[in-house]
């Protein structure tokens, strides 16, 4: 009982913060929709529930889910394998660059797409400009890094020996993979397409953007519902249908994620060569990096064309306001509050996931504490799993009342993009301090350190690297988020994605080359970030 | 202990501490450690004053806006009103027009602003319905009472700037395909314009429900049957306004391959050459006028300083600004226009309009209904 | 010195020290040995501090230390691996105990590197105060985790299974190294371990703990040569344990007075002739039914009549084959008396 206090009281602050931030505005959606009028009433969320619509929606989002989950995984795995067992130059950039489609905002992967899938495009001559087909290569593009760094960070650590083992006894290197190579890696690639299925089936801007209008999934109907229809008890039963789901898979996940003993002492292989064996998977990986490359590409040779020529036109409007001063500042100012807020956006997912990380890895005595450690968990990744819509709104209606009025609480974005952060930096910090031993800081203990003094040698001696990896990740998500960004930034203070949208939305005078530019700044900044992040070699960065 | 013995033990941390401070350096030397850095901290001088306040509630001196991500005035504007006024404004933008008129709905009577502006005559009535604005005290100039929002009896509404949603043409391409180009919503189903056509979601932005409102304006009933032809002519339906014009539009500056477009009848201004002409036109007989309000929120805590922005809002520095700032036209008579609106912004003499009590009656039933027929 | 009373601690309501009490005199070297799983690594982390007892106390000089926490107790506790700081060198491992040791025992810091060197000559590891941990053997390690839990001068050493990590040879060893060094420090130390020999080359005292009781306690000479029960001389190292009549006719052939059950060591019958009939009472007889050569004898096992299947040696030399008649003496010091429960 004791125990369970202490944890408890050390996951105060991160439960006090999500508990504000997250549950309070999706709890008072929730009740807006199943309160109408002040009285409980499920007719509406039941109705809209049972229309044929809805059925369809669902549908679309499971299959278009599924089917690009498999895909990430299929393409994934081998890339994995390439990446991170195999050695080659510029190895390290390769895995850097891999990460940049994942941190990109929609709006600009939503740009670079439509460069390459109009009919003049590169691709154009496939006909998939708004089809299904797009959104699947949109939901992959920003997916495949997922499973490349989860299953690639278990692959490294993979012990060689039963594989040697069973190499001895005769098997074929097929079948080694088959019988001892793939159950190891089941977990984490288990893990990993889970996730990557929570993202595929949560995404708004992707299946907005690529899929035209014909196509509508649970999280833009949820929008739809509450910004157009304003049904928000019909909003509130999408929500709570994708808040199961979550739920649900987020359980089995955890299930699937268990591994044996974190602190067990493996042997770790080498990487090597490549040999003739790996032709497959480098050709594989190599088509991989290309599909990620070609919308990209398009993006930064299309900032860089102005009426068929090459020109910097768009680069050097950077430091105006735009054409007919659409923006409020210029956007290299728009660049350094992107940056000030992504300094506090760190510091807070930091200080959160520190808390979050030393609660969840804390070893437990009882299995009442585990249970309670294991809800803790699925609890702190909910944020990845709920409506935008559902949360942005949520924001907006019931954090401007008394006696609080967070609104205008100049925290309050990088909260918000700190929160979605939050599992990232948990996954990252989480197998880190799991392997740390804790007789190590028993040692210390016995020998006369107190607490701090323990924390200081054993614990920041092993999370000096993975922190600072956390931080560039959370900077790097800071930079690019715009979901939650949008709907609460204040005007005289937009970040990049902001002033990107709003290039978009705008005609006339360069704006388009200006956000085509102002997109590439973006992704070369995230890239950097995720490069240096990179260098300090981290293998559960970006893993779950 | 197991793990294979590494032989190069003793001074391996010093390269990740290079990469280490050249990260941190990264973080602090652009921002300078932040807490949220810039802060905005400029303090009202002199007493707020504002013709129409008297006897309103009396804040802080702040003035809140609540609006929709593309308010946008020019910071001498703004400095003018805060001169002016004594009041200091703060601007919350919330996301689109329909995010924003479900906001000031679901807060009726617990406002987080004094004043909400960029409800248009398609959202009017939900917003009036839900009892969220008062009535304005203040006199309205000549001109504005035209705009007024149809069963706004109690003149809570007050038009600020109004525009219309019209097919623009690209006259280039047509000219150098040697083609008429439409004319009317008919001619937008006929075959000699098929696949020309790009058109922003009803369901999802602002332009795309007018669009969709105009022809039911047209068509009555029969407006399904109109856009299944629409489709059958090959007209393609994108996610929001720039998807279509930037996007997809031949002139729109993405390079894309429709020369026909819904957009907006300023949208002309903004495609005038080096020759002084405009390469684009809007199509004048399809047009759905549409009008944004302001309106004092009910019980809001500074109402004295709400009326005072909204009296601003309709002079004529706000007025003259808005063509440049927000793409629409004043509202306020005898306002003067930039040049190039004032050539190549036509404007329609009869625009399609659909009463906003009808809108909110059925805009669920039409939706629905226009999803089913584009997606069919 | 240190005292448990009662102590009790339940993981999930299965007890993992049940009513435990016992006590390290000043100076002395107490020995826990029990079976894996049998609660002494419990029993150390609550000595430590690490864990708290449900209920019973634990005293140093009669102090109760239940509000004492790890760090205060003036204790050092020594793991099986050690668990060195990786990131930390040698000295600086041992240094640490240096300065975060209790006031008493700290020095400054010319003194502190003499003192480092003086530690690690003691565990024969001079000259290696530069290394890190990682370059170093098995062996090494764990005379620098030694040296390091002997630095801050504590009160206790509580020592969790320190040779099992090891290979044989090393083990043996370090064992007698370690012995001599606990000795010549004059630190009170408590052990534990599963290993018998350990136990016994480093002990003065034993204590037997099974499912989180204590079975039995005493001076390690007394403890081997009088197990509590069958079960406790079996986990002693002893090879059978016989009981009615066969342990009435064994004990008579040893000429000892029968009564209780009688374990057997494995070389407590001796090969004294090959043949079929025992010429003297003391003799017994019997049909060798396994054979195995070691350097050292060979080792039978044979079925004696009215006794059953026994150990037994033969001289290194002899050539007795499975189904050869053999001729037994028993060794009274290799067989012990177990009170039947």
């Amino acid at each position: 009982m004791r125990r369970a206090l202490g944890l408890l009281a050390l996951a105060a602050v991160p439960l006090a913060v999500l508990g504000v931030f997250f549950v309070v505005p999706v709890a008072g959606m929730l009740a807006r929709g199943f309160f109408p009028d002040g009285t409980f009433d499920l007719s509406g969320a039941l109705e809209v529930l049972g229309r044929e619509r809805t059925g369809r929606v669902v549908w679309f989002t499971v299959w278009t889910s599924s089917v690009a989950t498999v895909v990430a995984v299929l393409l994934g795995v081998p890339a994995a394998y390439v990446l991170h067992r195999l050695t080659f130059p510029f190895r390290r950039l390769v895995r850097a660059l891999l990460l940049v489609p994942f941190v990109l905002p929609t709006v600009v992967v939503g740009v670079a797409f439509q460069q390459l899938l109009r009919d003049d495009g590169l691709l154009g001559g496939l006909g998939l400009e708004h089809t299904p087909w797009a959104v699947l290569m949109g939901l992959v593009f920003f997916n495949v890094a997922v499973v490349v760094r989860t299953v690639g960070a278990a692959w490294e650590g993979l012990d060689a020996r039963p594989g040697e083992a069973a190499a001895a006894l005769g098997a074929s290197p097929w079948r080694v993979f088959r019988t001892v190579t793939w159950p190891t890696l089941r977990p984490a690639v288990v893990s990993s397409a889970s996730v990557v299925f929570l993202f595929c089936a949560t995404a708004f801007g992707v299946v907005l953007v690529l899929g035209g209008v014909r196509y509508a999934s649970v999280e833009t109907e949820i929008y739809l519902l509450t910004t157009t229809l304003y049904d928000l008890s019909g909003a509130a039963a999408l929500s709570v249908l994708q808040l199961l789901a979550v739920v649900l898979l987020l359980v089995v996940a955890g299930r699937l994620r268990a591994v044996p003993d974190p602190t067990a002492s493996r042997v770790l292989p080498r990487p090597h060569g490549p040999g003739w064996r790996d032709v497959p998977a480098l050709l594989l990986t190599l088509a991989v990096l290309g599909a990620l490359a070609l919308p990209v590409g398009a993006l930064v040779v299309s900032s860089l064309r102005v009426d068929g020529a090459w020109s910097l036109e768009g680069f050097r409007a950077l430091q105006t306001t735009g054409g007919d001063s659409v923006l409020v500042v210029p956007v290299t100012e728009a660049l350094r509050n992107s940056f000030q807020t992504a300094v506090d956006a760190t510091w807070i997912s930091l200080l959160l996931g520190l808390l979050v990380a030393l609660v969840l890895t804390r070893r437990s005595r009882s299995t009442g504490e585990r249970r309670l450690r294991a809800v803790l968990d699925g609890f702190f990744m909910l944020p990845l799993g709920v409506s935008a819509v559902t949360l942005g709104f949520g924001f907006l209606v019931t954090l401007g009342g008394q006696p609080l009025d967070l609104r205008t609480w100049p925290l309050l974005v990088p909260v918000a993009q700190a929160l979605v952060a939050l599992p990232l930096v948990v996954r990252t910090l989480v197998p880190v301090l799991a392997s740390v031993d804790d007789r190590q800081r028993q040692a210390a203990s016995s020998l006369g350190a107190g607490p701090l003094r323990v924390a200081w040698t054993v614990d920041a001696a092993a999370l000096a690297r993975p922190l600072v990896a956390a931080a560039g990740f959370a900077f790097a998500v800071s930079l690019g988020e715009f979901g939650a960004t949008s709907f609460l930034s204040r005007a005289d203070h937009p970040t990049l994605p902001v002033v990107i949208v709003r290039l978009l939305g705008h005609p006339g005078d360069g704006n388009y080359q200006m956000a085509l530019a102002a997109s590439v700044v973006l992704a070369a900044a995230t890239a950097l970030v995720v490069l240096l992040v990179d260098r300090l070699r981290v293998p559960s960065m970006g893993a779950f | 202990m197991t793990a294979r013995t590494r032989t190069t033990l003793v001074s391996r941390p010093t390269r990740s501490l290079t990469t280490l401070a050249a990260t941190a350096c990264l973080a602090l030397g652009v921002t300078s450690c932040s807490l949220v850095g810039s802060e905005n901290d400029d303090t009202a001088t002199g007493t707020p004053s504002g013709s129409s306040s008297e006897g309103l509630a009396e804040g802080d001196g702040t003035v809140v806006l609540l609006t929709h991500s593309d308010f946008y005035l020019p910071e001498e504007v703004v400095a003018a009103f805060e001169d002016e006024t004594g009041y200091t404004l703060e601007v919350r933008p919330n996301d689109g027009v329909g995010t924003l008129a479900n906001l000031v709905s679901a807060q009726a009577g617990a406002p987080t602003g004094d004043v909400v502006f960029g409800i248009d005559n398609t959202f009017g009535s939900r917003v009036l319905d839900s009892g969220a604005v008062a009535a304005y005290p203040g006199e309205l100039p000549d001109g504005v009472e035209d705009d007024a929002l149809p069963g706004d009896d109690a003149g809570a509404f007050v038009p600020v700037d109004n525009g219309n949603v019209c097919v623009n043409v690209d006259d280039t391409w047509f000219a150098d395909n040697d083609l008429e180009p439409p004319a009317t919503l008919d001619d937008l189903v006929d075959p000699t314009y098929a696949d020309l056509l790009a058109i922003p979601s009803a369901a999802s932005s602002s332009p795309g429900l007018a669009f969709l409102l105009t022809t039911i304006a047209a068509y009555g009933d029969d407006w399904p049957d109109y856009w299944a032809s629409l489709m059958d002519n090959g007209a393609e339906v994108v996610a929001g306004w720039s998807e279509a014009y930037q996007g997809e539009f031949t002139q729109g500056g993405g390079g894309g391959d429709k020369p026909v477009v819904v957009s907006y009848d300023s949208s002309p201004a903004f495609t005038v050459g080096d020759d002084g002409t405009s390469s684009t036109s809007a199509l004048l007989d399809t047009c759905y006028h549409q009008v944004e309000y302001a309106g004092l929120l009910d019980s809001a805590e500074d109402a004295a300083g709400g009326a005072a922005l909204i009296d601003f809002l309709l002079s004529p520095t706000v007025q003259e600004a808005l063509p440049e700032s927000m793409y629409v036209f004043p509202v306020v008579d005898d306002t003067p226009l930039p040049d190039d609106w004032a050539q190549h912004a036509g404007r329609p003499t009869d625009p399609f309009e659909v009463d906003p009590a009808d809108i909110e009656a059925n805009r669920e039933d039409w939706l629905v209904e226009w999803n089913d027929v584009v997606t069919r | 010195m240190l005292r448990l009373d009662d102590v009790t601690l339940r993981y999930d309501d299965e007890p993992a020290l049940d009513r435990v009490t016992l006590g390290v005199p000043d100076g002395a070297v107490v020995g826990v040995l029990g079976p894996s799983g049998c609660g002494k690594s419990t029993l150390l982390r609550v000595v430590a501090g690490l864990e708290r007892p449900d209920t019973g106390r634990v005293r140093w000089d009669d102090r109760d230390l239940a509000r004492v926490p790890t760090h205060k107790r003036g204790f050092a506790l020594m793991f099986q691996d050690g668990q060195l700081f990786a990131h930390l060198t040698v000295a600086a491992n041992v240094a640490y105990a240096l300065k975060v040791a209790r006031r008493r025992a700290r020095v400054g810091r010319r003194g502190r590197a003499a003192r480092v060197e003086e530690l690690l000559a003691l565990v024969g590891l001079e000259g290696f105060g530069h290394r890190l941990p990682a370059s170093l053997s098995g062996g090494e390690r764990q005379r620098v985790a030694l040296a390091r839990a002997l630095a801050g001068s504590p009160r206790l050493l509580l020592l969790d299974e320190p040779l099992s990590a090891l290979d044989t040879g090393l083990r043996e060893r370090l064992a007698g190294d370690l012995g001599r060094i606990l000795r010549e420090a004059g630190t009170t130390t408590l052990v534990v371990t599963h290993d018998q020999e350990e136990a016994f080359a480093l002990s003065d005292r034993l204590v037997l703990l099974r499912a989180g009781r204590v079975v039995q306690e005493g001076p390690a000479a007394e403890v081997w040569s009088g197990p509590a029960d069958a079960t406790t001389a079996l986990f002693l190292g002893y090879a059978r344990v016989l009981d009615g009549d066969p342990a009435v006719r064994l004990l008579r052939a040893a000429d000892l007075e029968p009564g209780g059950a009688v374990a057997l060591r494995r070389s407590a019958l001796e090969v004294v002739d090959e043949g079929t009939s025992a010429p003297d009472p003391e003799l017994l007889a019997g049909r060798v039914v396994e054979a195995r050569a070691t350097p050292d004898q060979v080792r039978l096992v044979a079925v004696v009549p009215g006794i059953g299947e026994v150990d037994a040696v033969a001289p290194p030399s002899s050539t007795i084959g499975p189904g050869a008649r053999v001729v037994l003496r028993v060794e009274p010091s290799r067989v012990a008396r177990v009170p039947v429960a």
